[in-house]
């Protein structure tokens, strides 16, 4: 089914390779944008209502303690414009999310729990934080708009998706001209590629398991055989993968299209490509805990997380937001496929608990690399 | 009975996270708070002797020793030029010796990828410029190993030169009225006598190197090749995290480092290695000749690997505006090249107070660490107290224990006892001070050993208390070991990256966290490099005060 509709798709478009010339500036990220802030009545930011009145009271100037596995260059954006907006101040601790897991089970375990708040990159390990009741109950004023939109479809009312990941490739232009740059997945598998290419261990990564079950879905398991027997490298995280690419170490990298904007807008020669056979995309799990639950200014940044200003950070960044009333990720004039899009192939709950395990051990048995 | 209370620190700071690592490893769930399920199982243990963990032991087997014997090499070669002989310039091949440091071995490792990366490495973009059609690769065996040993080489060299220095030259001299040759007198006498700071320097290396996880990270992962501590990392930094399995293979490396430590204690115990009497001496230096200036080139090129291509590196790349170079040539374009990556590191409030911390905790964990090793050492070494071969065996533990899995230790330790010391700059404190037992107690053994005690006791038999003869005479005896034991734990702590990684909150962030931060988001990035090198002379500024301080006090 995907397929045709990727076909019919594939007719209609033409393969859009976006280039994203290397700028000084920061997408999203030119500091704090400015907003309509109305706090005569509760916090209404842009006509939206925020906190009402008596949360709001109870907010100011709290703080918020977050937990987050993204990069500290995108949740400094994002945390930034939410002290802009707020004046609520917020932490964050930085960690990746098997890390970020451990702690927080431990802490919640001794009844020392830390955090407000935790965004995580991988499902599974949010779904394990709930079960070990980490979470509390995470409700928005928006919860009819992000139900409709999907964001709701995992956590069990303990966690949403803050927003998607988008996984795509990029290549590097210094390396390899634009002519002849890949365009398709299946360009990915050309001989000159080999051990020139760079890829990410999909085990406790949501992003990149989200990424292999599509070419596994879309190709099957022999694409996985044949990227092997260009002798990848693999590493262990995308940001290390995507500092190899831009100094031209590998020609051509599996990574998220947030990555690959963020690292030409640092001045490297990234392109990231979205190819008409589809991108792949990923929840991120985001919710507040049981210490955040008894926090009214946690309470008003996941509000705000959700709402049109928070989620409009996100779409320069690269991310695709959870909500469809909010411009899309873009990168230049670009705009990046959105839930709903044919080619925006989301790993869905369904699609986890059926296939998960059996995507890691197929990729585990091709590399070899997790022992 | 001065060892009950030591054991309980020890206790405390090493037996309960070692412990629940232990426990880890016979148990079907990871032993965390709130977790506990005492469920055993021998399973964790069999995983052990799979056969990816082999390929993975003998490479960091192979690895560790040769990176041993070269760093031991060139730290004692290092140690006996400056300690020994005429060479000129004393002062600055001690500074040779001991600069490397201050480059922690993350910031050596990554910045050796910048400079031997084979596609884009500095020197492969230098030799193509040059059109020399050479070409190096660091992602291999032999590169691990280079960059190991020039890193881990400062560790001999301080203790050996602690050594040297002390070294009352009546046996020297004996040799020579006797009619020994100067090679013979080496030899015979002043090699052995260096013997307990060689192997104690070797021991450190090996397990350290062994269990270096972030060089292993950067420079063994992109030549595929597997080490125990990636093999490690993939067991725990990945979800769901195989912990049990980790800490299973934890304890598999404890008993063989606890077998290394014996085996050490074996060959030293079958004789004296006293030299220092506290009679006015100072160890003889050896004429070189028509070779003293030869003497400089091994140091020199020691130098030049170690501390200016790889500042060079990060200078370069924290000047660059872009992280491709395609020839040095490139770096003459317009815009090609500005500071601006340092702007942003000194206007990121976030960089003052990391480092705020670090020397809050590098100087009180050195502090601490230093007299605590120096009870221990005491203990273990001139007293009969029954749990002297407790007290040294625990101190030890850590080494033997991969940094990754002793942290979650530490994690759940401190979670679980009733001091509200989670969340703070003194958790951090505790914890470095368990972590870094070992190296502390290693330093201040090599030269307790070499102190003779006749003075001490001199001084108690006419009745001073032994407290008061131990402050008074042993400690100023021990000053240069002491001052190198406390500048040895400063720059351990000062380079932590891994246990902190687990502990730090936003309040308490290191600076080697907010580094491992930065390369983490684009390694190569202007700004990482920047900070690394603002890393590197902080960490030159906190070594050099307490020496230039100590002269001063002294003059």
């Amino acid at each position: 089914m995907r397929r045709t509709t990727r076909s019919l798709l594939t007719a209609a478009i033409a393969v859009a390779v976006l280039g994203v010339t290397a700028c000084g500036g920061t997408s999203g990220g030119d500091g704090p944008a400015a907003r309509s802030i109305d706090t005569s009545n509760g916090l209404v930011i842009d006509g939206e209502t925020i906190a009402d009145q008596a949360l709001w009271e109870k907010a100011k100037g709290g703080n918020v303690s977050l937990a987050t596995a993204l990069t500290e260059r995108e949740e400094k954006v994002i945390t930034e414009q939410f002290k802009a907006d707020t004046g609520i101040a917020l932490d964050f601790v930085r960690l990746p999310t098997p890390k970020l897991f451990e702690r927080a089970v431990s802490e919640k375990g001794a009844g020392k729990l830390s955090f407000d708040v935790i965004r995580v990159t991988d499902t599974t390990a949010a779904e394990e934080m709930a079960k070990n009741g980490v979470f509390g109950q995470t409700r928005t004023p928006f919860d009819d708009q992000l139900r409709k939109d999907g964001a709701l479809d995992i956590g069990g009312g303990n966690f949403v998706s803050a927003f998607y990941a988008i996984y795509t490739f990029a290549y590097n232009s210094q390396a390899i001209p634009s002519a002849s740059a890949p365009k398709t997945w299946e360009n990915l598998l050309d001989p000159s590629y080999k051990g020139k290419i760079g890829l990410v261990n999909p085990n406790g990564s949501g992003y990149n398991t989200a990424l292999t079950d599509m070419l596994i879905q879309d190709y099957g398991d022999r694409y996985l055989k044949d990227m092997q027997a260009l002798g990848p490298r693999i590493f262990d995280s995308v940001s290390v993968m995507g500092t190899a690419l831009g100094q031209g170490e590998l020609t051509v990298g599996l990574m998220g299209a947030n990555s690959a904007l963020s690292l030409a807008e640092q001045g490297a020669p990234v392109v990231a490509v979205i190819p008409p056979d589809g991108v792949s995309a990923g929840y991120t799990p985001f919710g507040i805990t049981i210490k955040g639950a008894e926090n009214p200014a946690a309470q008003v940044f996941v509000n705000w997380q959700m709402s049109r200003a928070g989620q409009s950070k996100l779409g320069p960044l690269g991310l695709a937001p959870a909500r469809s009333d909010v411009e899309p990720a873009r990168m230049g004039d670009a705009v990046l496929p959105k839930p709903g899009d044919p080619n925006f192939t989301l790993f869905t709950t369904a699609d986890r608990q059926q296939r998960q395990a059996a995507v890691l051990a197929t990729w585990n048995g091709i590399f070899r690399y997790t022992g | 009975m001065p060892s009950i209370p030591l054991l309980v620190v020890l206790a405390v700071l090493i037996l309960v996270p070692v412990g629940l690592v232990a426990l880890a490893a016979v148990s079907v769930d990871v032993p965390r708070p709130g977790g506990f399920t005492f469920d055993l199982t021998l399973a964790n243990l069999a995983s052990v002797v799979s056969g990816a963990v082999g390929s993975a032991t003998i490479n960091s087997l192979g690895i560790a020793t040769a990176a041993t014997v070269l760093a031991v090499a060139i730290g004692g070669y290092v140690a006996f030029v400056t300690a020994r002989t005429d060479a000129p310039f004393g002062r600055a091949i001690y500074a040779c010796g001991l600069i490397p440091m201050f480059l922690p071995s993350y910031v050596g490792a990554l910045a050796w990828a910048m400079l031997g990366s084979p596609a884009s490495g500095l020197l492969n973009v230098a030799f193509r410029d040059l059109g020399l059609g050479l070409e190096i690769n660091v992602y291999s065996r032999v590169g691990l190993v280079l960059v190991c040993a020039l890193f881990y080489a400062p560790y001999a060299f301080l203790l050996i030169h602690a050594s040297m220095t002390m070294m009352n030259p009546d046996l020297e001299d004996a040799a020579a009225i006797h009619g020994g040759s100067r090679w013979r007198m080496l030899r015979s006498v002043t090699f052995p006598l260096a013997l307990p700071a060689v192997l104690g320097s070797a021991l450190l290396i090996f397990v350290l190197v062994l269990e270096n996880f972030p060089v292993a990270q950067v420079l063994a992962t992109p030549g595929n090749i597997e080490t125990l501590p990636t093999y490690i990392y993939r067991m725990m930094g990945f979800f769901p995290s195989r912990g049990t399995e980790a800490a299973a293979l934890a304890v598999v490396l404890v008993a063989f480092v606890v077998l290394l430590t014996l085996a050490q204690r074996r060959v030293l115990a079958k004789r004296s290695f006293t030299t220092v009497t506290g009679k006015g001496m100072r160890a003889r230096r050896i004429a070189l000749g028509r070779f003293r200036w030869l003497a400089l080139v091994p140091v020199l090129l020691y130098f030049v690997a170690s501390i200016v291509l790889p500042l060079g590196a990060l200078l370069v790349t924290s000047l660059r505006t872009s992280p491709f170079m395609p020839s040095f040539s490139s770096l003459l374009r317009p815009g090609a090249l500005d500071g601006s990556a340092f702007g942003t590191v000194f206007a990121d409030a976030q960089f003052w107070s990391s480092t705020v911390n670090s020397v809050i905790v590098a100087v009180a964990a050195a502090l601490g660490g230093t007299v605590l090793s120096f009870a221990v050492a005491y203990v273990v070494y001139r007293t009969s107290a029954r749990a002297r071969a407790q007290l040294e065996a625990i101190s030890m533990l850590p080494l033997a224990i991969p940094a990754l899995v002793l942290g979650m230790g530490i994690l759940w330790t401190w979670l679980l006892i009733p001091l509200p010391l989670y969340g703070t700059l003194g958790l951090l404190v505790v914890a470095f001070l368990g972590v870094q037992m070992p190296q502390g107690l290693r330093s201040v053994a090599a030269s307790i050993r070499s102190t003779d005690r006749d003075l001490e006791d001199s001084a108690v038999v006419h009745g001073r208390s032994r407290v008061r003869a131990v402050l008074g005479i042993t400690v100023p005896l021990m000053k240069v070991a002491l001052s190198s034991t406390f500048l040895l734990l400063l720059m351990l702590s000062m380079r932590e990256l891994t246990v902190p990684l687990l502990l730090y909150t936003r309040d308490t962030t290191l600076l080697s966290v907010a580094i491992f931060d930065r390369f983490e988001n684009g390694g190569g990035s202007q700004s990482a490099a920047a900070i690394s090198l603002v890393y590197c002379l902080l960490m030159f500024v906190l070594a050099y005060l307490p020496r230039r301080f100590g002269q001063k006090a002294n003059a």
